[in-house]
């Protein structure tokens, strides 16, 4: 009976390790054609300890005209000046290409996506050798009393070899559908084997979560699950196109999902203009004119009316025209994370990820607000 | 010669600092700048049918006007002649589809999938073109698709092969043997097309003779279609003869639009009379005479009557009385309203520099001089024209005579125009109508200012199709604004300004653009009396606005009734009038000063320690200024009328002034030199106006001295003496340092006066003489 006890209490203790904070890898998703930061950007990772970053390195499109698939938009520039950040390679497929690629073009496919990670990434390493280098060989060159100049090649050379020349994770991007899921996980299989020392991973839409039945799993080492974009924000009637946490209840109906799971979330934020209740169009840059009171006035929560005519960018808003923003607000971010940490299982290895790195929008939720997010996962 | 620099560098520091202040001039970073074409006022826009293709040749500051929309006429003829050979059951909307709409990726994949019946699905063209006796045709379309493939400069495929973002595939395709593909054509228009195809694509592979030769064999003789303008403009490119170069190109000006931008960038302007030379009749001459006067910055009139002798009803010579009419627009409003002062566009620039008010006044006099010569011309054509040109001449005299404030006569050519005139004549008339009751009409009158809000309703209706009619609202807003302000209203000139200003800003910038601070105040805190202050806070405040009201009041009134109360207060202290000054002060939150504008980082110390005593690293900036209170202590300080109160009413006196620590009291922008950021945006030095601030205290601490002379006087206290003495030589140096030229050697010297020698010798021994005496303070003692 002692011993019983004794085994109840080791249970007791150990179990109640099970409730220790536990801290999520911070990162953010980069979307942009071309990356660079100053210090600005430094700061807001180190205030925000972000050690990770989701950098979209190039997107595959099919070419219907030479029946290939092939890179579009490929990031022009990577530096992340002093910001230290693992760097997760993430490539966006459209479901045409999945669905229109023969077998050999898929094995074709992912040799070529991993000679362009290898090259983007032997690119970025340069520059930051380079970087690294100049820093060395000319900062200290004015204070030196005996001026010596050290061979930047030499140590270009050596900076580069301490560079690591894999990455540990690579994200493909896909919405794929049931007809294209066959092509998909046989391309993301494909991809695993080129890159035998990283782990695969891929996003998971909110439909393929809830319905992986259907849209099977794919055969990956993780999954990046995308917590918005749930309408379309053309429908008047809509509340927040961006994502409601009535929605995202409304597809994290299980904890069942047979991958582990990182974690996206929005944090940005567009004005869709209506004009009587037609869609006119969506304004990012709205945060200036909203303040405006005496163009505009604010009719409920999130929407506002025109009362002036005014040019923004190419659109000639008239007097009349509605406005509705489309932010998720903080308190509907904090309970979305709580569906999520109800349903999703995570540890200290899972990432929570913020779509996407801007300064204008990192600056609007604040980031104090943004920091409280991520240890709302805790 | 800069002693001073030496002496005492608190002061210097003052003379040697060139800083700008208040953040929001950091838009301006280069000093302020707006561009010419921003600056440029114009009114005129009426507009006949044809006029879109020599947009791009408006009157422009720019080499070239910006346009938002281009004919499209030239790729409908090519419609049309696609139609009249496949057969008439294909619509023209169709064929435009194909040819004009559809990426050649998506045509190229169609085709090669069979599955160009699906993918363009309910396309006539596309079905017809199946049709097996058509397939020659299907077959040209491929041919062009596939060229039209490799030479799409912004497709957005890259390559595997590299890293770095470029099209692929880029003029791969080889053409072939064209000549082949030319001969087997048996039909005559598709001989054509694929001659123009391959003549294009010589051209771009610089094979000038082939080009020529190309355009004699397949166009030369056969002209009847689009396709020959558009040959032509590429054999001219490919002639070294300048003046033949230039008359070919004056022909596709002729016959085609679009190409007439690319055949004016390639021009050449310097050979005019060779050119003239090869023109074989009136009508080619003239073309060339067009061509020329449409780059044409300067007076132009001959040529607009060589032009209309010719053919009265000529849309070229219309076009060329609309941008006479702008160039008179801009010599003679833009100098009087814009913020730049001098027109837009100067022919011959260097004139105006050497003696500009001289050089103004002269070319004034010439500008309506020539405005009326222009417009008789225009009179006497009018009787003898029809239709569109009539009502647009009749726009075009009363818009002269409105220029050279004519307004009955403006008025009787406005009423000339016919009901049916187009859309831009019609749009005109409003523009006209409103410029008549802004001259013509009291302005205070209900009517007058219903029917203005109409007009200008009209043309703002119109901006969403058309935003260069910014431009227009600018100008006539601008117009507007002066007219009130000349009729005593400042508060409807002030907001009709900022409205003006909003306009500009529009056509000028892809961002929105919000107010600051001073763009709601700065027109009112120059120009309004205290009387102005209350009608606009009253016009602010009014429930029932009549629709003129707020249409004028609608983004250009602050949002806080609070910004236009401490621009009354201020107006009330610069007259030293500090029991207004304190009313209106004391019903604004106290806080005011530390959440708006700039006051946070310029009022923010004690005003009753002057500045020039205060080392630099001795400022303390935490000063929570509160005006009411401020204001609250002089009039107390008055009322005790002691030695210590006058010191202290002396020093705060001294610290409102231009070179104290809280002169934003007065003025709400400080430049060590030059003119400011409100000087731009209003267009005139204020300078005079300054000077007046508080009996001139502002510049000249009038009363500052007098308060410190009255506290020397009444004083028995050595140390309050000595510090008298030594402010009232601060006093007299700042008058007198505060418009020294080092460059005019005749100015009297400085006289640095009595109490200085006093505060060296009477209070030698005072603290106040330890702690503020330097040795080359001295020097001044003369």
């Amino acid at each position: 009976m002692k011993r019983l006890i004794i085994i109840l209490l080791f249970v007791v203790i150990n179990s109640s390790g099970c409730d220790e904070k536990k801290e999520v890898v911070r990162s953010f998703c980069y979307w942009k054609t071309s990356a660079y930061f100053d210090k600005e950007e430094d700061s807001i990772c180190k205030n925000l300890n972000v050690k990770h970053m989701y950098v979209r390195f190039f997107d595959v499109d099919w070419n219907p005209y030479t029946n290939e698939p092939l890179p579009v938009a490929t990031i022009s520039r990577m530096d992340f000046n002093e910001s230290n950040l693992k760097i997760t390679p993430s490539i966006f497929i459209t479901n045409d290409v999945v669905l229109k690629a023969s077998k050999d073009q898929l094995d074709s496919l992912a040799k070529k996506i991993q000679k362009r990670i290898k090259e983007i990434g032997l690119n970025y390493n340069k520059e930051k050798a380079d970087k690294i280098a100049s820093t060395i060989v000319y900062s200290n060159y004015e204070k030196q009393k005996v001026k010596k100049t050290l061979n930047l090649d030499s140590i270009k050379e050596i900076e580069l070899a301490k560079l690591k020349s894999n990455f540990e994770e690579i994200l493909i991007d896909c919405d794929w559908t049931e007809k294209s899921k066959d092509n998909y996980f046989y391309l993301l299989q494909q991809i695993k084997k080129e890159f035998k020392s990283s782990q695969l991973a891929a996003t998971i839409r909110l439909w393929q979560y809830k319905y992986c039945e259907k849209a099977g799993v794919p055969p990956v080492d993780r999954g990046l699950l995308m917590c918005y974009n749930l309408s379309s924000p053309n429908d008047y009637k809509t509340k927040n196109s961006i994502g409601t946490s009535d929605e995202l209840e409304k597809y994290i109906t299980h904890s069942d999902y047979d991958l582990g799971l990182d974690i996206a979330l929005p944090l940005y934020s567009w004005s869709v203009v209506f004009r009587g209740n037609q869609f006119k169009g969506i304004i990012s840059d709205y945060e200036q004119f909203i303040k405006d009171t005496s163009r505009i006035k604010k009719i409920a929560n999130n929407k506002y009316l025109l009362q002036d005519d005014v040019l923004i960018g190419q659109t000639y808003l008239r007097n009349g025209d509605e406005i509705r923003i489309e932010k998720i607000s903080d308190e509907e971010i904090k309970k979305m994370i709580s569906i999520i940490k109800n349903r999703i299982p995570f540890d200290n290895h899972t990432k929570v990820t913020f779509f996407s790195f801007d300064k204008k929008y990192i600056h609007d939720y604040g980031i104090k607000n943004i920091s409280g997010y991520y240890a709302h996962f805790q | 010669m800069i002693m001073e620099s030496k002496t005492y560098p608190d002061i210097t520091r003052i003379f040697s600092s060139l800083i700008l202040l208040f953040a929001f001039q950091a838009s301006f970073a280069c000093g302020w700048y707006e561009s010419a074409e921003t600056s440029r006022l114009a009114l005129f826009k009426s507009e006949r049918e044809g006029f879109l293709k020599l947009h791009y040749f408006c009157y422009s500051a720019n080499s070239y006007h910006e346009v938002s929309q281009v004919s499209n006429r030239d790729q409908e003829l090519n419609c049309l002649e696609w139609q009249k050979k496949i057969g008439t059951n294909v619509s023209t909307a169709d064929i435009y589809t194909i040819l004009y709409e559809t990426d050649s990726d998506k045509f190229q994949a169609a085709y090669k999938n069979h599955t160009l019946k699906q993918v363009f699905a309910k396309n006539t063209f596309i079905a017809t073109l199946l049709r097996l006796k058509n397939k020659p045709f299907l077959d040209y379309l491929v041919f062009a698709k596939k060229l039209e493939y490799n030479n799409i400069p912004s497709s957005k495929w890259e390559s595997w092969g590299s890293i770095n973002s470029y099209q692929e595939n880029v003029n791969t395709v080889a053409i072939g043997d064209y000549n082949q593909k030319i001969l087997s054509a048996k039909d005559a228009f598709l001989k054509q097309r694929y001659a123009f195809l391959i003549l294009r694509d010589r051209f771009y592979s610089s094979d000038k003779a082939e080009v020529i030769s190309l355009y004699d064999t397949y166009f030369a003789n056969n002209k009847n279609t689009i396709l020959e303008p558009w040959a032509l403009y590429y054999k001219a490119l490919c002639i070294d003869d300048y003046p033949l170069q230039n008359y070919l190109l004056s022909k596709v000006f002729a016959t085609c639009d679009d190409k007439t931008y690319a055949v004016m960038q390639h021009y050449n302007f310097k050979q005019t009379a060779a050119t003239l030379r090869l023109a074989k009749n009136d009508e080619e001459r003239n073309m060339i005479l067009i061509i020329e006067s449409m780059r044409n910055p300067a007076p132009d009139l001959n040529t607009m009557k060589q032009v209309y002798s010719l053919d009265s009803n000529s849309v070229y010579f219309s076009f060329l009385v609309q941008r006479e009419i702008n160039k008179l627009e801009d010599w003679i409003f833009t100098p009087k309203y814009s913020s730049n002062k001098i027109p837009a566009v100067s022919f011959n620039q260097m004139s105006w520099y050497d003696n500009y008010e001289k050089a103004k006044a002269e070319n004034f006099n010439k500008d309506i001089f020539y405005l009326r010569e222009l417009k008789q011309f225009l009179i006497d054509a009018h009787s003898k024209v029809s239709g569109e040109q009539k009502d647009f001449m009749a726009s075009a005299i009363s818009q002269l005579c409105f220029i050279d404030d004519e307004i009955d006569l403006g008025k009787k050519y406005v009423n000339m125009i016919s009901v049916k005139a187009n859309v831009s004549i019609q749009l005109q008339k409003n523009i006209q109508l409103a410029l008549v009751a802004l001259k013509q009409d009291n302005l205070k009158e209900k009517d007058t200012q219903n029917n203005l809000f109409n007009y200008f309703n009209a043309i703002e209706d119109l901006v969403q199709e058309d935003n260069s009619l910014l431009k227009n609202l600018y100008s006539l807003y601008r117009i507007a604004s002066d007219e009130f302000s000349k009729q005593g209203d400042k508060t409807t000139a002030g907001l009709l300004f900022l409205k003006s200003n909003l306009k500009k800003e529009a056509t000028d910038s892809w961002y929105y653009y919000t107010p600051s601070f001073y763009e709601y105040t700065g027109y009112f805190e120059r120009y309004a009396t205290l009387e102005d202050m209350d009608d606009l806070i009253a016009l602010y405040q009014k429930e029932d606005k009549t629709p003129f009201e707020k249409y004028i009041c609608a983004g250009t009134t602050a949002p806080d009734v609070n910004f236009y109360r401490d621009v009354k207060g201020t107006i009330a202290f610069r007259k030293n009038n500090l029991a207004i000054a304190y009313q209106v002060f004391a019903s604004m939150p106290s806080n005011f000063w530390q959440k708006n504008y700039e006051y946070k980082n310029y009022l923010n110390e004690d005003p009753f320690v002057p500045k020039v005593l205060k080392k630099a690293k001795e400022r303390k900036f935490n000063y929570r200024f509160n005006k009411a209170e401020f204001v609250a202590k002089l009039i107390e300080l008055k009322k005790e009328n002691t030695p210590t109160s006058n010191l202290l009413l002396a020093h705060a006196y001294f610290n409102v002034s231009y070179w104290g620590n809280s002169w934003m009291m007065l003025a709400y922008d400080w430049t060590s030199g030059g003119e400011n950021y409100s000087d731009y945006v209003y267009g005139e030095n204020n300078y005079d106006a300054e000077m007046k601030y508080q009996n001139s205290n502002y510049y000249r601490c009038t009363l500052a001295k007098m308060y410190y002379e009255k506290a020397l006087k009444m004083s028995k206290n050595k140390e309050e003496k000595a510090l008298a003495s030594l402010m009232i030589f601060e006093c007299n140096y700042y008058d007198y340092y505060r418009d020294f030229d080092i460059s005019h050697e005749e100015q009297a010297a400085f006289k640095s006066g009595k109490e200085i020698v006093d505060f060296y010798s009477v209070y030698n021994t005072t603290k106040t003489f330890k702690q503020y005496n330097c040795p080359l303070l001295k020097a001044f003692i003369n």
